[in-house]
C-alpha cells in the first residue's frame, strides 16, 4: 500500500466519524421516541397484564411517568458518555499538556471534530517533544486542575436541552388537546408542530452552545499547530470548551517560547 | 535541486506531522547542513531529508511512511 492510499484511508475514516451535530440528533431522537413509546407500552402492559380497576388512572400516571424517567435517565447517561467524555478527556490531557506533561494519551473514539482537535494536539505534542530534545525537559508544573472558566459544561447544557423538552413536549400535547377537542386531527397536527418548533428551538440552543463553539476551537487548533498564530487573542467560550481552548493557547505559548528561544541560541 | 516549492512541501508535510516546531527544524538543518535550497542535489538530498526526519519525528515506524511521502512530493527522487 503506497502513502497515497494510507493517507485516503486515514481520510475515510474521518469523514465515517459522526459529527457532534448529528450525534446529538440521534441522540434527541432516541428520546423523543421514548418518550411518545413509553406511555403507551405502560399502558398497553397494564392493560393487558393487571387486573381492571387495580390502578386508578392517577397511579397509572405516576408509573408512566417513573418507567419514563428511568428509561430517559439510561438514554441520557449513554448519550452524556457517548457525547461529552471524550471532550472531557481531550480537555484533560491539554490540561497536562500545558503543564509540561507529554506523557498524555490522545487517542479518543470521538466524532469528527473532537478527531481534528485530537490531531491537533498531538502536532503540538511532538513540537513540544522536539523543543524539549534540543532544550532539555522542562520541570513539569505540579499537575492541578484549573478552575473552571465560568459557564456551565457540555454534560449540564445537553442536560438542560433534555429537560427543557421533556418538560414542554407533554406540555405543548395536553395544551393542542385542550385547545382542540373537537378535533383529534387538528389537535396532533398542531401537537406536531409545535413539537418541530420547539426541537428547533433545543437544536438551535445546542448549535450555539456546542458545535458552533467546538466547530470554532478546532478551526483556532488545527491553525496554530501549523503555526499560523493569527486566532490567538483572548479566549472567548466558558465551561469544557472555554477550558479546551485556554489551554490550547497555553500549550501554543510553551512552542512559541522554545522557538524564540531556540532561534536566540540559533 | 531542491525548489523553494519543494522546501514549501517538504514544511507543509513536517508541519503536517511535527507540528509549529517543524519548520524550525527544516531551517535549523539547511543552516547545519550549510547549503541553500538550490545546493541541496543527489546524496544532499537524501542527508537533509533524513536529519529533517531525525530531529522532528521520533517514531521510526513514522519516519519510513513520512520519507516515501517527502520524496513523492519531490518528484519521486530515486533514493
Amino acid at each position: 500500500m503506497d502513502v497515497q492510499d494510507e493517507v485516503e484511508k486515514i481520510q475515510d475514516e474521518v469523514e465515517k466519524k459522526m459529527t457532534i451535530e448529528t450525534k446529538l440528533i440521534a441522540g434527541f431522537l432516541a428520546v423523543y421516541i421514548a418518550s411518545a413509546a413509553v406511555p403507551g407500552i405502560v399502558t398497553y402492559l397494564i392493560d393487558r397484564y393487571v387486573q381492571d380497576g387495580l390502578f386508578s388512572d392517577a397511579m397509572i400516571g405516576l408509573i408512566t411517568f417513573c418507567v419514563l424517567l428511568i428509561v430517559i435517565s439510561i438514554l441520557a447517561h449513554y448519550l452524556m458518555k457517548w457525547i461529552t467524555k471524550p471532550v472531557r478527556k481531550l480537555c484533560l490531557a491539554a490540561e497536562k499538556m500545558a503543564a509540561g506533561d507529554l506523557d498524555v494519551d490522545l487517542e479518543v473514539e470521538a466524532s469528527a471534530e473532537l478527531l481534528s482537535i485530537s490531531e491537533s494536539l498531538s502536532r503540538m505534542k511532538a513540537s513540544l517533544k522536539i523543543a524539549h530534545d534540543w532544550l532539555g525537559s522542562p520541570e513539569k508544573d505540579k499537575y492541578q486542575e484549573k478552575e473552571e472558566i465560568g459557564g456551565i459544561g457540555i454534560n449540564e447544557k445537553v442536560m438542560i436541552g433534555m429537560v427543557m423538552f421533556l418538560i414542554f413536549n407533554p406540555l405543548v400535547t395536553a395544551l393542542s388537546h385542550t385547545l382542540f377537542q373537537d378535533s383529534a386531527l387538528l389537535s396532533s397536527l398542531i401537537s406536531i408542530i409545535f413539537s418541530i418548533i420547539l426541537l428547533s428551538l433545543i437544536a438551535n440552543y445546542l448549535y450555539q452552545q456546542i458545535i458552533k463553539p467546538l466547530g470554532y476551537v478546532a478551526t483556532m487548533a488545527e491553525k496554530v499547530s501549523k503555526g499560523d498564530y493569527s486566532d490567538t487573542n483572548e479566549t472567548i467560550h466558558v465551561g469544557d470548551i472555554g477550558r479546551l481552548e485556554r489551554d490550547f493557547k497555553l500549550i501554543s505559548e510553551r512552542v512559541q517560547r522554545a522557538m524564540k528561544e531556540l532561534d536566540m541560541d540559533g | 535541486m531542491v525548489s523553494q516549492s519543494d522546501i514549501q512541501k517538504l514544511e507543509n508535510i513536517i508541519v503536517e506531522n511535527a507540528g509549529p516546531m517543524g519548520k524550525f527544524i527544516i531551517k535549523k538543518s539547511m543552516s547545519d547542513i550549510g547549503v541553500e535550497p538550490e545546493q541541496i542535489t543527489g546524496a544532499t538530498q537524501v542527508k537533509f531529508i533524513d536529519m529533517v526526519l531525525e530531529r522532528a519525528i521520533f517514531d521510526e515506524n513514522k519516519r519510513v511512511t513520512i520519507r516515501r511521502e517527502i520524496l513523492s512530493a519531490w518528484g519521486g527522487a530515486n533514493v
